[in-house]
């Protein structure tokens, strides 16, 4: 197990070397000059836009930037930003709380509203609630988020004047974000465990669990459950990447100072080492989150950890 | 000239939406521009938290190192300048001591000597003085400081003579009449010198420690930005108010997204939202719940700049044609709710040096721009647009995204068709259309800017900032760069005041920029918020500021 977990993080360092080489270059290839940005309307003269070039390292070859990167990036220093002068690692720090919130509490509205909906759905194909299901989720998956924001916060900020529609700090403002970023999602984690329940329901030995006496409840709980978990754990896992780029956009939505909105603005800013830095840490996270997703698939599903070994 | 804010959303201000009610209607009675017995109205007993929405983050809390308008509005509650200078009220401005009681210039505009007001203290303690300036401005040109807008807005600074305890002289190598100027546009709020020390040319803007009305209590980067009340707050000047602030709290939200800051205000969660999009302010004021703010700033107007070396807007008749075939008042109404001033010159008119007779130069007369179109030999062809030599008479227009020209864009090009051009607009992100503007690419570009004094035009109508600057007209004239230059070493304000109007005059005569609308800042606030102070760069003043 240790040698898989090993094996498996040392398979994700040169994935996060080969994003921050793509990053690295693609918004260099993008044209405009930081320099420039920083002192549009300040007056400057081309001398101290040269001077701040060379401040900025920026009259180096490209290699030579990426090379200072790289190894301040193995010191554990990811530089500073052009825009404030703090460090990148600060200013990544001071807003990732605020995607990690984010992240898991709208994962959390798609896990607690997706699952018992799926269970409930598949259990009885054709019943009413089992339409009513479908709908939730068909409207989930067919209507945009960030339109899904919107709507809320017409609805319960605007007119309703009962949740908060920009991030105040509280969990209350956290709800609108969330239920509009997890709905989506929801909808997935629905459709996908009401098939696998369906299809479990049908099998051998849910048959033969119901034969031995066990109760409808301890069955679905039990047996169901536990095998359609399988590709619901995998499929959250795959998620949490795509709820990390709809956390950008829900972020400026809702106000919240986060990483996703952060990097949105540093790039258009030409604020090259946060883009770098920001690139190294979620990039990180993605190979993190995916590795946990397999250390836990192989927890339910003893089958996988043998593979995964072999 | 510093103020700025564009595409990265921080710059977004230079060329964003500034919007808001056309002059003071019905409002000029709350927003007291000075005057001293208007001010501090006997209405609430002040206290509670005013929350105003911004539309970009600061990129650092020390005013003498920013790159962004935005910070000089943060530093007008934190800082005092060595002379406030404020809007009059009755579209002038005069000078106000500030930390300074008095001041006197030599008359060639390079040395500006300053009395300090006595028993003054920082919010850390330190007492004021003379030693204060110094570092103050010492700290604007260390390099390590990095200074963007600070630095370019202070000029041939040399140093700061300390002559005694309260008296400096601040010493230029060249004439630098915009001094005083911009001395109380926000960049050189004095600072703390203990806390300069103590925490470093970077760390202090995100310590910053002024003199000012309002203490710093906490940034969280990216979200809010929490002030508290100085009680000891005793030397602003009487045109803000007398004593300390009136508001326990002032609290900046960063909201990036305009209808975000809308939602918020009607959420409740805002007292003031800036520069909100001008159909979510028309729909504000329709709304009735709301009052709306138009703050003039000095500058240039938003516009568009018309590039006099690239084909066929090379030829000054192509450019006139383009001067007489946009109505600004329609596009201003049509466009954009009436919440703008159109705009007619290369300066706004609150700007010192700004000529009336320039902003009538052109008109709108679509008739006078076809007869300028087929004197300069292009012919009215098939499908409407003219064609000289086989070349059809097309425009290449250029705007960067976030700076709210795209949707008045269409209405030029509206405009434009009408009289026989075509055109191709793209909307590039700011770094990548400055990159295009530079190179001049483009006939037509997007830009607009808030300064503090006429020596902005240096920055965008000067032949050296052609490749790398600001110049995005390609327009390259020894003559007016030389009438800049005396203008701003002429410390007689008339004088110098009358050599801007020259400049403006020619420019106009150019046609090297096609104005659209002053640049103003948009306040929509809560009925309860009152007692607002105007600054003349398009921002507020919190002073007296309460919450009734």
């Amino acid at each position: 197990m240790t040698l898989f977990v090993v094996r498996r993080l040392g398979a994700a360092i040169p994935v996060v070397i080969g994003i921050t080489l793509i990053a690295f270059v693609l918004v260099h290839v993008v044209p405009g000059d930081p320099a420039k940005v920083i002192l549009y309307g300040a007056n400057a003269s081309p001398e101290q836009i040269a001077t701040l070039r060379q401040q900025l390292g920026l009259d180096e070859p490209l290699w030579r930037q990426y090379a200072d990167f790289a190894v301040n990036l193995l010191h554990g220093n990811l530089g500073t930003s052009f825009l404030t002068q703090n460090s990148v690692a600060y200013e990544l720090l001071s807003r990732a709380p605020s995607t990690l919130i984010l992240t898991a509490s709208s994962m959390l509205v798609a896990v607690l509203v997706g699952i018992p909906l799926g269970l409930v759905a598949g259990m009885r194909p054709g019943s009413i609630l089992d339409t009513v299901a479908r709908w939730i989720s068909f409207v989930g998956v067919a209507v945009p988020y960030f339109f899904l924001a919107l709507l809320l916060v017409l609805v319960f900020s605007v007119r309703l004047h009962l949740l908060s529609a920009i991030d105040d700090g509280t969990a209350k403002s956290l709800v609108l974000p969330a239920v509009s970023l997890g709905w989506g999602y929801a909808a997935i984690l629905t459709r996908l465990v009401r098939g696998r329940v369906i299809d479990e329901m049908r099998s051998d030995y849910v048959k033969s669990a119901r034969a031995r006496g066990s109760g409808e409840v301890r069955v679905l709980l039990r047996q169901v459950l536990r095998n359609s978990s399988v590709p619901a754990v995998t499929t959250i896992g795959l998620q949490f990447g795509n709820i990390l780029t709809g956390a950008a956009i829900t972020e400026v939505i809702f106000g919240r100072a986060g990483l996703g909105s952060f990097l949105a603005t540093s790039i258009t800013s030409k604020n090259i080492p946060v883009v770098q830095g920001a690139v190294v840490v979620i990039g990180i996270a993605y190979v993190v989150i995916n590795l946990g997703v397999d250390l836990i698939v192989g927890a339910i599903d003893p089958r996988t950890r043998q593979e995964a070994a072999a | 000239m510093n103020h700025t804010l564009p595409g990265q959303i921080t710059r977004r201000r230079l060329l964003g939406w500034g919007g808001g009610l056309a002059a003071g209607v019905g409002l000029a009675p709350m927003v007291t521009a000075c005057g001293d017995d208007t001010s501090s109205a006997a209405t609430s007993a002040g206290g509670g938290t005013l929350t105003m929405g911004i539309n970009a983050a600061p990129d650092t809390l020390d005013p003498g190192a920013t790159g962004l308008a935005l910070t000089l509005l943060i530093s007008f509650a934190l800082f005092d300048p060595l002379v406030y200078w404020l809007p009059d009220g009755n579209g002038g401005a005069a000078f106000h001591p500030g930390l300074a009681e008095s001041w006197t210039i030599s008359p060639d505009a390079s040395k500006y000597t300053f009395k300090l007001r006595k028993g003054v203290t920082f919010h850390d303690g330190t007492p004021f003085d003379a030693k204060a300036v110094k570092a103050t401005y010492d700290h604007v040109v260390d390099p390590k400081t990095k200074s963007k807008s600070g630095l370019g807005a202070l000029g041939p600074y040399k140093e700061t003579k300390i002559l005694d305890d309260y008296t400096v002289q601040i010493v230029f190598t060249a004439p630098n009449a915009s001094f005083l100027h911009q001395q109380a546009a926000g960049n050189f709020g004095i600072s703390s010198p203990a806390a300069l020390a103590k925490y470093g040319p970077i760390g202090f803007g995100n310590n910053p420690v002024g003199t000012g009305p309002f203490t710093f209590q906490s940034y969280q980067p990216g979200s809010q930005l929490t002030l508290l009340k100085n009680p000891k707050y005793t030397w602003g000047p009487k045109a803000l108010g007398d004593g300390p602030a009136k508001l326990d709290k002032l609290v900046f939200r960063i909201v990036t997204d305009d209808s975000g800051r809308y939602n918020a205000l009607q959420s409740g969660q805002l007292q003031i939202a800036m520069n909100l999009p001008p159909n979510n302010i028309s729909a504000a004021q329709k709304s009735g719940k709301y009052q709306q703010l138009l703050v003039p700033s000095i500058g240039t107007p938003l516009g568009m700049p018309i590039n006099v070396t690239k084909p066929p807007t090379d030829d000054p008749m192509v450019r006139q044609a383009i001067m007489y075939a946009v109505d600004q008042d329609a596009l201003v109404k049509n466009v954009l709710y009436d919440v703008y001033k159109p705009a007619h010159n290369v300066l706004t008119p609150i700007t010192p040096g700004f000529s009336a007779a320039a902003s009538k130069t052109y008109s709108y007369d679509p008739d006078k721009a076809g007869k300028l179109l087929d004197q300069a030999g292009w012919k009215a062809g098939d499908g409407g647009t003219r064609t000289k030599n086989g070349q059809k008479l097309n425009l290449e227009i250029i705007l960067f995204s976030g700076g709210g020209l795209e949707l008045p864009t269409q209405f030029v090009v509206s405009e434009l068709q009408k009289v026989g051009f075509s055109s191709n607009t793209s909307v590039q992100p700011f770094a990548t259309a400055q990159a295009s503007f530079n190179s001049g690419v483009h006939n037509l570009g997007s830009f607009g800017y808030y300064g503090a004094d006429p020596y902005l035009l240096n920055i965008w109508v000067n032949s050296n900032a052609i490749q790398s600057g600001f110049n995005w007209s390609h327009y390259a004239n020894p003559a007016v760069d030389k009438l800049i230059a005396k203008a701003n070493s002429t410390a007689a304000d008339a004088t110098r005041n009358g050599l801007y109007e020259q400049v403006g005059q020619k420019l106009m005569q150019d046609s090297m920029y096609l104005p659209l609308w002053d640049v103003a800042g948009a306040f929509t606030l809560s009925p309860k918020v009152r007692n607002l102070h105007q600054t003349l760069n398009g921002y507020l003043a919190f002073h007296s500021a309460t919450l009734g």
